[in-house]
């Protein structure tokens, strides 16, 4: 009987461990855009349910109401939250649920608890109090379209002296930063701005999101939240339900314009960082709805911003990309004396605007061991810039006896408005140290890396750049081309050699057969035959003239030879000679006479000729 | 002229300055970054040692210091994963910077010993892998002394050609073929390797796994999944030697033996310099 109570009770903790870690999970908020309305007035309600990421996502939102107030809704939009958190970054899902609705009667009325399912539980949110008053009673101003007094949103009508065509002129004052020129698309857009467009990493973007309708006042519904993977974000404003509509000339015409969300985003990577589209539904009358609760469907225009890292000239030794903003530290360090062994505590409380970092870096020291800190923190947006203070509790165990100097808590960090580095500081002093037991100190580990490496004291010989051969490209010219080189020369050679031995043999032959041809002339002499000797004379010189020029003579007319002898760079005297001593051994073959002078004559001018030219060859 | 020579000293005293200044800068940092060892500071050893490397100061010295900080960090009790990763790479700059340095090699000896004495208290396997044959081929000697033998076959050759033409004895022509042939082997063989070892210099970068345990991904960035033994690895262990081929976005292509794959950037640090 003890050991099954006992079971009991474990089981009953066991369930409430369980059911409180469930619980925790899921964050619920539960928002109204106002406590006191009056009949008839519409007004929303907002759960926002937030789970941790690898949970389930929380789904079928539902709110109870009591009799005598209408519901519409809700409309549903995918919420998505980055956060980091003791380095690395935490990641949490969820929805916010908005629901509109009007009271018929006045009266107190607990609306509520709104609720969702988080996987198989149901997890509710809190019980909002509204007081319903009699319509025109309403403490608070209204701002009514005095086209719509009911605030139904009705339609503007084209002509019509005070609907939407209304002079510009006459419109109440609104605020400068919705004015555009021209509208982007017919009957409503979504316009999207973000300053700055470059920014360093962890450097605030604000991120804002206009809504403009033509047809009258509208309400947000079916809204799907731009899409920033790569930011942090911190929501400046949720949800339009607050925002005041404004009427803004745009074009000639009048248009209802509001701020519909308003995002501090810091990039926590560098380059092109897109920041997706935003969809929202138009709801009211003269939008036409593509669905039950869908509305008139707009998209704002994707942004991309360019996104750099801080410049490294200049940059303090311990920064860590992405700490961007203005900073201020100051540390409280108690008790200032101890005994070795026991511990102080460090408060150190970092205030500013900007991406405010989760940890410092901690002055080390032999002896002294810093534990992790708890963190508190009150970061909010402050005006369009995210600031806040947030406080870092450390217990710092000290085991050296003596003055011990704690040394300065130290965070450097950009300053995108001064455009340069800065370290914000805070000094912790000196802690008197009592000698004491240190008994509780850690027991030496087995340490194989202890000594393995000597501190060096002084920087030795700098490292020599390596001569790299291969990385010139003449190194690869030089050792192929040289062997090549040596071949294409040895080649050459003896291509030349070989080309000017057959020039000679060729040039050998004709004059050694036009020595032959004047030998026979000369034996014709002997012999007494004048025409044999001419014939031959006639054959020495033009197998010399071949020998010298390449030009076969005896193809060529008499009359012409002189002009191509010429042509093949012969002197004109000796070009002269040749054709009249060949006209001559013509003369002497057929006529059988050659003028005054004799055969000799002939031949020995013919072999005068012959040497001529041989020496031009 | 007394004004001038007045203008010309300050001019000269303000360049000597600045000189000197510039020169005491990595110094002065790197005699911090010591003393905040002796003192037991091992983060701002750290911070200062990594923003003298991020300034494009190299030296073998500052090397070895940063992998002392990261050893002592490891050793400590702020240890932070990857620690014994970031030892090993500095250590394997040092090697890079000054190729003989005996400490340097006993200490990376000895972290590599640590990293895997700790895998093993882990249960995990020991992970060794294969060198692809180029690069063992091409690594058994410096690039510089394949560039130097492809030279000196060069020569040969050319040598041994231009006697064979100009040399009438039958003997010497012979000699000459003989080294004409031995240099051409060498040009050829020599010009490849030192012609691929410039290639793997140029193309890759030599780094180190700076995180417990480098998963193995596609170039979408998805794990690779092992199916019948193929691909061999589908992760790396902390200090393991890579080379790392491009960069897309946040993953890097790297090389690890025969395996191809990619990598998440953050998890491997480039020998030499940020990627």
């Amino acid at each position: 009987m003890k050991a099954l109570r006992l079971v009991l009770l474990t089981l009953f903790f066991l369930f409430g461990a369980v059911h409180a870690r469930a619980q925790t999970t899921a964050t619920l908020k539960t928002q109204v855009s106002s406590r006191q309305v009056e009949v008839g007035e519409s007004f929303s309600l907002t759960l926002t349910a937030m789970t941790d990421k690898g949970t389930s996502l929380p789904q079928s939102p539902s709110l109870p109401t009591p009799t005598g107030v209408s519901v519409q809704g809700p409309s549903v939009a995918m919420q998505q939250q980055v956060t980091l958190q003791g380095g690395s970054f935490q990641q949490r899902f969820g929805i916010s649920a908005t629901w509109t609705l009007v009271a018929q009667k006045p009266g107190r009325y607990r609306l509520g608890p709104p609720s969702v399912s988080v996987g198989a539980r149901r997890v509710t949110g809190d019980t909002i109090e509204v007081e319903v008053v009699a319509a025109g009673s309403g403490t608070r101003p209204r701002r009514r379209d005095p086209l719509d007094p009911f605030g139904f949103g009705l339609p503007s009508l084209p002509g019509f002296p005070l609907g939407a065509d209304d002079p510009p002129a006459d419109l109440p004052a609104f605020p400068e930063e919705l004015k555009v020129e021209r509208a982007d698309e017919p009957g409503a857009f979504l316009r999207a701005v973000a300053s700055p467009m470059r920014v360093v990493m962890g450097e605030q973007v604000t991120l804002k999101i206009y809504a403009y309708g033509s047809r009258g006042p509208f309400r947000e519904t079916n809204t799907s939240e731009p899409s920033r993977e790569s930011f942090l974000a911190h929501t400046i404003l949720e949800n339009s339900y607050t925002e005041t509509m404004h009427r803004v000339p745009i074009g000639g015409e009048t248009w209802y314009a509001k701020k519909v969300r308003e995002l501090a985003l810091f990039p926590i990577r560098t380059g092109k960082l897109t920041i997706g589209a935003m969809r929202l539904g138009f709801e009211g009358r003269g939008y036409p709805s593509s669905g039950a609760h869908k509305g008139l469907v707009r998209y704002s225009p994707p942004l991309a911003i360019e996104v750099v890292e801080p410049p490294l000239a200049g940059r303090p030794a311990g920064y860590k990309t992405g700490d961007v903003g203005r900073f201020a530290l100051s540390a409280n360090v108690e008790p200032r004396e101890i005994t070795a062994g026991d511990a102080v505590s460090v408060v150190a409380k970092l205030e500013g605007t900007g991406n405010l970092p989760l940890a410092l870096k901690t002055p080390q020291r032999t002896g002294t061991t810093w534990l992790e800190p708890t963190t508190v923190e009150e970061i909010e947006p402050r005006g369009s810039k995210v600031g806040g203070w947030r406080k870092l509790t450390y217990v710092v165990r000290i085991d050296t006896p003596g003055e011990v100097d704690l040394g300065e808590l130290a965070l450097p960090y950009w300053d995108p408005e001064r455009e340069s580095y800065d370290v914000a500081k805070a000094s912790l002093g000196s802690i008197k140290v009592k000698p004491g037991n240190l008994a509780n100190a850690l027991p030496a580990k087995d340490d194989p890396l202890a000594g393995a490496l000597g501190l060096r004291k002084s920087l030795g010989e700098p490292a020599r750049g390596a001569l790299a051969l291969s990385d010139h490209r003449l190194f690869w010219l030089a050792i192929f081309l040289a062997p090549l080189g040596v071949v294409v020369a040895g080649a050459g050679q003896r291509f030349g050699k070989r080309l000017a031995a057959r020039w000679r043999l060729k040039a050998e032959s004709h004059a050694s057969l036009a020595q032959q041809a004047l030998s026979d002339a000369r034996a014709a002499l002997k012999q007494r035959d004048a025409a044999a000797a001419a014939s031959q004379a006639e054959k020495a010189v033009l197998l010399a003239v071949e020998g010298a020029t390449g030009l076969r003579a005896r193809a060529v007319l008499k009359s012409e030879l002189s002009s191509r002898l010429a042509a093949h760079g012969m002197g004109a005297s000796l070009a002269a000679e040749i054709v009249t001593l060949l006209e001559r051994c013509d003369d002497l073959r057929f006529t059988g006479s050659s003028g005054s002078q004799s055969s000799e004559d002939l031949v020995e001018g013919a072999a005068s000729i012959v040497r001529s030219l041989g020496r031009t060859a | 002229m007394k004004l001038g020579a007045a203008v010309m000293v300050g001019c000269a005293l303000w360049l000597t300055a600045t000189h000197g200044q510039a020169q005491a800068g990595p110094e002065k940092t790197f005699a911090d970054a010591v003393a905040a060892l002796e003192r037991g500071a091992v983060d701002d050893a750290i911070d200062r040692l990594e923003s003298l490397a991020d300034s494009g100061f190299s030296h073998p010295d500052a090397s070895f210091n940063r992998a002392v900080a990261y050893v002592e960090r490891a050793r400590s009790e702020n240890a932070r994963p990857g620690d014994l990763g970031r030892a090993v790479a500095a250590l394997e700059e040092t090697l890079l910077a000054r190729p003989g340095d005996a400490e340097a090699e006993q200490a990376l000896e000895r972290v590599r010993g640590e990293i895997a004495r700790r895998r093993a208290r882990e249960g995990a396997e020991p992970v060794v892998a294969k060198t692809s044959l180029g690069r063992a081929v091409v690594g058994l000697l410096p690039e510089a002394v394949w560039a130097g033998a492809a030279a000196l076959g060069s020569f040969l050759a050319s040598v041994g050609l231009a006697l064979r033409w100009l040399s009438e004895s039958h003997r010497r022509r012979v000699a000459a073929s003989t080294a004409a042939s031995i240099g051409g082997a060498l040009l050829v063989l020599c010009g490849g390797l030192a012609f691929t070892a410039r290639h793997f210099r140029v193309a890759s970068r030599p780094a180190v796994v700076v995180a417990e345990n480098a998963r193995l991904l596609d170039q979408a960035g998805k794990p690779l999944v092992q199916k019948g033994g193929e691909p061999e690895h589908v992760s790396m262990p902390e200090g393991a030697s890579l080379f790392v081929h491009e960069r897309s976005g946040e993953l890097v292509r790297i090389e690890w033996g025969t395996t191809v794959a990619w990598v998440q950037a953050a998890q491997v640090r480039p020998i030499g310099g940020t990627p």
